[in-house]
């Protein structure tokens, strides 16, 4: 651990944006979006929020060919989208998210597409000093500390910035941009993770049970009556889906060209809250109602896949509860959830 | 890496028409292919797209498989429209199938209803193919009439080789002898001792549900029955979301589970 | 052999035939798999022998009737081309009023020399193969509905609202500014064109295949529009599945 002045942070910063493709959170109209930065002042660092879409869509574009068959001989060939970019200022929920995506995508079969295009990307992270906006919960579910998915981060600390390097990427980008720094006692350390950890204290704080029971107790509670109720305004319109740094899930299509030379397949964004999503042949809908999507998304991100990656697939930024025009939200639905099951509120099969 | 996203050309050799809506599809692919029994497949049209099928033919036939394929749906439709020799894209196979190793020395019951029996085709193939190793082979299959029964001209053969064979429709005609009724009435005709044997199911999901509620009404252990609990496959590699059943992948852990497995997970039978 | 393709026009802008226009290169690729033989917007031959019938607009007179159901007798397929041929879109409108009145107001004391009746979309005269949705449509969803149908199969379009289609633009929500916008309702596939300027959706691509209105209506109610405003802005390009949810159906 090291850290350098302000000013070198941003001298550093210009220097990096000036060499590299790079994109940040750049405001547009009254919302942040992840874009181009042409300087260092395209970038907003001290009040950010959550950008519309997570940095998702570098590492796995909402639509991108996968494959491309000779329509006469049927022959197919792989194809690959894959740009050498450095992604700024991305936050500890989005270095979690993108951490996650690594290994989603790594795990079992190897997805080649994401994997390929992941090692030309480089992620530069930012801490957060504050809490971004009302809808977070990062401190609640565990994502404001960064353990792996980036390679370099910046964290404000008393004035100056401590610089960590999470890869081999991130040593040789610390050896050509910073190469002057001051390296951490152990007691500045300490010193460090102390105020680090005060800070956090003054975040949200608005998850109001122990968020390492959940998976139990939405296993528990199932069919806890909270479904129904927010099933009944969900408006099925996959805003949730979209905006979420962890939703993975896609579907996949194919075009012909227009000279009916060649077929493209494609794999598109798509979503569990989607009416189609699980439907199969005949119309048979294995999941026709809100409630019931509501239930499998959200026990996915809290229990299922929890349970498998061992970490909170839900990484509190907050885009969700924002994006709902309904209001339907991870912070509501744990303290409904969890605290039904503290007060004994008897779920559906119970009664 | 292995593209996983790559289809395999295959030409469609053979189509044999099974029943109104119903058509089985010979496919012999570029190269050498091998699955197991109750592993599924995607199969592509290119420019079209994919759906997933599990092959209703015999593994051990290593240079053509077959797919029986209902209209039901958008690629479906579309395969019914094809005509042979038309190459199509093979993705897989996909999936665990069914564990024939556990079956050994003990009776096997399987229970089919509709284009359910597609797959239990293929297992039947496997087990008939190594009979010594199982005690009985009994088959149970259900159709809404008689001309909806797949395979007809197969039966005989499947007789002849031994596997006890009990047929019912919902809807007779003036021809048929056999059993009137839903296919879980043809459990109340057979005798086995469900502590030793196995049965494997499939069919439309109603039928699914009822069935295993039979099954377990005349004593099968939960564990001992083996369900394929289809979705809608779409990568075939567990990433793409679509097949999420609970905890599980249907294209990863499945298709084939015991309802040992998913007894305790809500919405089973949806 | 090329299959024939032949357009169509009946109460509308022809915008949708102009967007097809508007394809200019592509243009020249798609006249190499089909032959246009009818195509009033840009060539002057009318040939009457083809397989594949592009229609757009609505149905607003007797005459028109008549016409539409010949070019069903003859057509293979018959595609309708955006909002006016697949929902009615606001021509519809003449079916919330009493069409004496409605006729009075648009021919005077003339309106006796006129054939009209009230504005219906295609599906509710003859059958419909494929619907391509739209005011107008969007030219790349028509060039993909085209070599659909030329390779064998009927296409797909999305079934899913705009809202999902918008937030994968990544475009600021309207609604959540308090502008009434139908994106939650609507059918996706254009690329959420009009909200990525800033525009609200106002539902041309037709209802999706599933929406919860009363909870949208809250959302509506919430922002600050009364039940009315709210009507008059689904029935300018929905009302006939407006009527249809009104007397209990869909």
């Amino acid at each position: 651990m090291h850290k350098i002045s302000s000013e070198k942070f941003h001298k550093v910063l210009e220097q990096i944006i000036k060499d590299n493709e790079t994109y940040g959170a750049v405001k547009k109209r009254d919302e942040y979006i992840y874009d181009r930065l042409e300087t260092l002042s395209d970038l907003e660092i001290e009040n950010y929020v959550p950008t519309v879409l997570p940095p998702k869509k570098y590492f796995y574009p909402q639509e991108e060919d996968l494959v491309q068959i000779d329509y006469k001989t049927k022959k197919a060939n792989r194809v690959i989208f894959k740009k050498e970019i450095v992604l700024l200022g991305v936050r500890p929920c989005d270095i979690n998210a993108i951490s996650l995506f690594d290994r989603i995508m790594s795990d079992g079969n190897p997805d080649p597409n994401y994997l390929e295009r992941r090692k030309h990307i480089t992620v530069i992270g930012f801490d957060c000093v504050k809490s971004c906006w009302e809808h977070a919960l990062c401190e609640a579910v565990g994502t404001i500390n960064v353990k792996e998915g980036y390679d370099l981060f910046f964290s404000e600390y008393k004035k100056e910035y401590v610089i960590k390097t999470g890869s081999k990427k991130g040593e040789e980008l610390f050896d050509r941009y910073i190469k002057n720094s001051h390296k951490l006692s152990e007691k500045e350390r300490d010193d460090y993770h102390h105020e680090r950890a005060e800070r956090i204290k003054k975040f949200n704080h608005k998850v109001k049970y122990l968020f390492q029971d959940v998976s139990s107790i939405f296993e528990k509670h199932y069919d806890d009556p909270y479904w129904k109720e927010i099933g009944k305004i969900c408006l099925m319109c996959g805003s949730c889906v979209m905006v979420c740094p962890t939703c993975y899930c896609f579907t996949m299509d194919e075009e012909v060209d227009l000279k009916l030379q060649t077929v493209t397949r494609k794999r598109k964004w798509d979503g569990c809250m989607l009416r189609d999503f699980a439907m199969v042949a005949g119309n048979h809908n294995f999941r026709p109602t809100a409630e019931m999507r509501l239930k499998h998304r959200w026990n996915r991100k809290f229990n299922y896949l929890l349970k498998k990656y061992h970490m909170s697939n839900c990484v509190g930024c907050g885009r969700c509860g924002f994006a709902c025009l309904v209001k339907i939200n991870p912070i509501d639905i744990l303290n409904t959830i969890m605290g039904n099951y503290y007060s004994g509120v008897k779920h559906e099969s119970e009664k | 890496m292995k593209n996983i996203y790559k289809p395999l050309k295959s030409k469609i050799e053979n189509i044999v028409h099974e029943s109104p809506g119903i058509k089985s599809f010979v496919l012999k692919p570029d190269e050498e292919f091998r699955f197991d029994t109750g592993q599924f497949i995607e199969l592509t049209l290119p420019g079209f797209g994919e759906a997933a099928f599990t092959p209703s033919s015999s593994p051990f036939e290593k240079k053509r498989f077959e797919v029986t394929i209902m209209k039901a749906g958008y690629v479906t439709s579309l395969f019914h429209d094809i005509k042979k020799g038309i190459p199509v894209g093979v993705r897989g196979p996909y999936g665990a199938g069914y564990p024939v190793k556990q079956f050994e020395g003990k009776d096997v019951l399987i229970l089919g209803g509709g284009v359910g029996l597609a797959p239990l085709r293929s297992l039947l193939l496997t087990l008939v193919a190594q009979k010594q190793n199982y005690k009985r082979i009994i088959l149970c299959y259900g159709a809404k009439t008689p001309s909806d029964i797949i395979y007809k001209d197969q039966f005989k053969d499947w007789e002849k080789k031994g596997v006890q064979i009990l047929r019912s429709v919902d809807k007779p005609d003036t021809s048929w002898q056999e059993t009137v009724g839903v296919v879980t009435v043809l459990l109340d005709k057979i005798k086995v001792d469900t502590s030793k044997a196995v049965v494997a199911v499939c069919g439309p999901p109603v039928m699914m549900k009822f069935g295993t509620f039979k099954l377990l009404e005349i004593g099968f252990k939960p564990q001992s029955i083996y369900l394929s609990m289809e979705r809608n496959m779409s990568c075939g590699v567990g990433k793409c979301g679509h097949c999420a059943f609970g905890p599980y992948f249907v294209c990863k852990d499945g298709p084939v589970f015991t309802y040992d497995q998913i007894k305790d997970f809500p919405d089973v039978w949806l | 052999m090329k299959p024939k393709v032949a357009f169509f026009d009946f109460a509308s802008c022809e915008g949708c035939q102009l967007a097809v226009l508007d394809l200019e290169e592509e243009l020249l690729d798609l006249v190499n798999i089909v032959e246009i033989v009818n195509f009033r917007e840009a060539i002057s031959e009318k040939g009457e022998d083809y397989e594949i019938a592009f229609i757009e607009g609505s149905i607003s007179s007797e005459h028109q009737i008549e016409r539409i159901k010949k070019i069903r007798k003859q057509a293979k397929l018959l595609i309708t081309i955006g909002a006016c041929a697949c929902t009615g879109n606001m021509q519809y409108l003449s079916n919330f009023f009493d069409f004496e009145e409605v006729k009075e107001y648009v021919y005077g004391d003339k309106a006796k020399y006129f054939d009209p009746v009230q504005s219906k979309p295609i599906d509710q005269i003859v059958n419909v193969d494929f619907q391509i949705p739209g005011c107008p449509i969007d030219k790349y969803e028509f060039l993909k509905v085209v070599k659909q149908v030329i390779a064998g199969g009927l296409p797909r379009i999305p079934n899913y609202p705009v809202c999902s289609e918008c937030k994968m633009q990544g475009n600021e929500c309207l609604l959540k500014k308090g502008i009434l916008c139908l994106g939650p309702v609507t059918r996706a596939g254009c690329g959420a064109i009009c909200c990525k300027n800033f525009k609200y959706c106002f539902g041309c691509r037709g209802l999706a295949p599933e929406f919860n209105i009363e909870s949208f209506k809250d959302v509506l109610r919430s922002i600050g529009y009364k039940e009315k405003g709210i009507m008059a802005q689904f029935k300018i390009v929905n009302g006939k599945d407006i009527q249809l949810l009104q007397s209990g159906g869909k």
